[in-house]
């Protein structure tokens, strides 16, 4: 036994030799392959996200890249997003986009007037996952809601909803191994409002120097000449004449309708008359393209605190968002104000909202 | 008596040696993993993988060199342009692709050579008295850039000036050469300049760059592909503002509005911006003229609040104005703001008509 330990202690050196034999050279190549690593040449951002889609969110964006291309011709249109989003299911709706024919620009932020994002919300009632999809490009938002009835298999659970364009489209909802369709009325489109950013977005002041003049000159207790609309433009009152705010903007276009919303006394309310009358105007008046001015009016006494602007320019908004929520673009639609606590004559209805449909001269 | 075998001490030294030699001659390897030079829009992997990564570097410098070029020539304004390409065969293509996505273009994947935007390229080597020099090309629509480089070691370096051809507007262009000062060299010095449709402009500056090895940085204190764009960009519209300032006597204003940048250093609008953006671009009609204020610096050198303001000029040519009717305003103090001031961070946009 003690001869065994005298042994292993005349052997120590050799070992100890041994060990730094295997030892240093790894040590050395440990050190040098962490040298290479470090080595790059111009550095780069990361690139697109591996990991994998689940099929439900294939089906789904494939839904979604459908409609896209039914509302954006892709051979025209350049779409943006953020080239530091590297999350899968965006790179996956990309992937879908290019393969459709579209331009895609990488963007350090939000640039573009063509910007993608989209949002995913997941609920569960009833033992059923929810699915909600909404897909933003631009201005315009596309949303549906789908349900997850089995492993990789979805369900259409809404109609398409569609805010900020007037576009058909066409709901091609085919049942396939990863998709079934439970209610084939679900597969159309409908339009909605976008009212999410309106509370948000600044004011755009209207300093043209005539105006400036007009202010200076008014006289302390008439109606006031100018308020902001419902896109929080600055808008002139057209009781006391003028031109629209807005006509630099009408030169190429001509008047092919024009009707007036009539309210109730005192009132913002807009009825099922008026709501079918819009409905008209929108269905089988308005193309793709049209603008439609409106000029909201309230000449005459009023008991009401917000006065005759806020009554005037209140029945113009309930008017514009009536047009939002059947998929027209605030972009197309001039909301403006006539107020005075006396009639306008027959310029300018007592208490209505003239609606003037314009389309782009051929 | 030591116990150990005669063999062992000889191949010990030997070993330890070896390992310090290679840790004292490392193989300083420049190299660019194959991801950093792949489109996101088309790719072959196997082309970039088969490559050699100092080659991979080298090609990425070239290709950095001709992008950060090309997004000073005014009709080719990322922000605007969309380029088509298609799926490239060769390193130098994935390199160039890249680089295109990278600057901010817009791309757009083609079978053939559609559009009028249609991203070509080549490489021609040259056997000269000087040795091997490599011409890249690369042809976007009818504008072409061309230069000559050479390799030198694991470093490459321009042996010509930038040919650009098919534009008229190159006598502000500042080529992004430094970037090849940073790899170093014994001595090494390389011409730099432009010239337009093979013709010297006498308004051109041209320079012999000298590249010592005091010169050469760290690989991660080199400059990132993307600050040498940004850099070109802002260099653009820094030129662009001083060339074209406008005669706001001949104008009366119109519209104003002010967006508001959740911070000072943030590029994003946001929803809200954008559509207030969007509704005043929509009266923009062709003579009149948009002025982006954001700078609220003392001295007039805010880069922070050139950036907000190149943003929005980049959200106005986004939504069709040209960018030749926008115009930065110079800095001009209106509060007192602090370097380190975070808070919301106006810009005011004001639209100019005709008198």
């Amino acid at each position: 036994m003690t001869q065994s330990v005298d042994d292993t202690a005349g052997r120590r050196p050799w070992f100890t030799t041994a060990r730094l034999c295997i030892l240093i050279p790894l040590f050395s190549i440990g050190a040098c392959s962490t040298m290479d690593s470090a080595e790059s040449g111009l550095q780069t951002g990361t690139f697109g996200s591996e990991e994998r889609v689940e099929t439900v969110d294939q089906t789904i964006l494939d839904d979604m890249t459908d409609i896209v291309t039914q509302l954006f011709e892709p051979i025209d249109t350049t779409l943006q997003v953020n080239y530091a989003n590297n999350d899968p299911l965006l790179q996956y709706f990309i992937d879908q986009l290019v393969n459709s024919g579209y331009g895609i620009q990488r963007v350090s932020a939000d640039q573009g007037a063509n910007y993608v994002s989209y949002r995913r919300d997941l609920s569960k009632a009833d033992g059923t996952s929810t699915i909600n999809y909404r897909v933003f490009v631009g201005a315009v938002e596309i949303a549906r809601d789908y349900s997850v009835p089995r492993m990789n298999i979805v369900a259409p659970a809404s109609v398409f909803r569609l805010s900020g364009t007037r576009e058909s489209v066409t709901v091609n909802d085919r049942p396939s191994g990863r998709k079934i369709v439970t209610d084939p009325s679900l597969s159309q489109a409908q339009y909605f409002a976008s009212l999410q950013l309106d509370e948000q977005a600044p004011v755009i002041s209207l300093i043209t120097p005539q105006l400036v003049e007009r202010v200076s000159a008014r006289s302390a207790d008439g109606p006031s000449l100018q308020a902001l609309n419902s896109s929080k433009i600055e808008v002139n009152n057209l009781f006391y004449g003028g031109g629209s705010t807005f006509s630099s903007l009408l030169d190429n276009y001509q008047r092919v309708h024009k009707q007036v919303i009539v309210f109730g006394n005192d009132s913002m309310v807009l009825g099922d008359t008026n709501k079918s009358l819009i409905d008209q105007l929108v269905d089988s008046k308005f193309r793709n393209g049209d603008i439609i001015s409106l000029v909201g009016c309230s000449n005459g006494a009023t008991s009401l605190d917000i006065g005759n602007e806020g009554l005037a320019l209140g029945r113009a908004k309930r008017v514009t968002e009536a047009l939002l929520n059947r998929g027209i673009a605030r972009e197309y639609v001039l909301d403006e104000g006539c107020w005075a606590p006396v009639s306008a004559g027959d310029a300018f209805p007592s208490r209505g909202v003239v609606l003037e449909l314009w389309r782009e001269n051929a | 008596m030591s116990t150990v075998p005669v063999f062992i001490r000889p191949a010990a030294a030997l070993l330890v040696a070896f390992a310090l030699s290679a840790c004292t001659t490392p193989e300083v390897k420049v190299g660019v993993p194959p991801e950093a030079l792949t489109p996101r829009i088309t790719s072959k992997p196997s082309v970039l993988a088969e490559t050699d990564a100092t080659e991979r570097a080298q090609l990425q410098l070239v290709a950095t060199n001709l992008i950060a070029t090309l997004v000073q020539i005014p009709e080719m304004r990322p922000s605007t342009a969309t380029l088509q390409v298609s799926t490239p065969q060769t390193v130098f293509g994935h390199a160039l692709l890249r680089a295109l996505e990278d600057a901010g273009f817009g791309m757009q994947l083609v079978s053939a050579d559609q559009g009028k935007n249609y991203v070509s390229y080549s490489k021609r080597l040259s056997e000269t008295e000087s040795g091997e020099v490599t011409d890249y090309t690369l042809a976007v629509g009818r504008i072409e850039l061309s230069r000559e480089y050479v390799v030198n070691g694991d470093a490459v370096y321009p042996s010509s000036l930038m040919n650009i051809s098919g534009t008229d507007s190159i006598a502000d262009i500042s080529l992004a050469d430094d970037i090849f000062i940073e790899q170093g060299g014994d001595g090494t010095a390389f011409i730099s300049g432009a010239i337009g449709n093979g013709a010297a402009n006498p308004d051109l500056q041209i320079v012999t760059l000298d590249v010592n090895d005091f010169d050469e940085l760290p690989q991660d204190k080199r400059t990132r592909q993307d600050l040498v764009f940004a850099e070109a960009r802002q260099r653009f519209f820094e030129k662009d503002a001083k060339r074209s300032a406008p005669d706001l006597a001949r104008y009366g204003k119109f519209r104003r509005t002010v967006l508001i940048f959740d911070d000072s250093t943030t590029q994003m609008m946001g929803a809200s911006n954008k559509l207030a953006v969007r509704l005043l671009v929509r009266e923009f009609s062709g003579d009149d003229i948009m002025v982006i204020k954001a700078c609220q610096a003392a001295d007039g050198t805010d880069n922070a609040s050139m950036t907000r303001a190149i943003r929005v000029k980049e959200e106005l040519a986004g939504l069709g104005v040209p960018t030749k009717s926008s115009y930065i305003a110079p800095c001009a103090r209106t509060s007192y703001r602090h370097a380190s001031d975070n808070s919301p961070t106006p810009v005011e946009l004001i639209h100019y008509r005709p008198n």
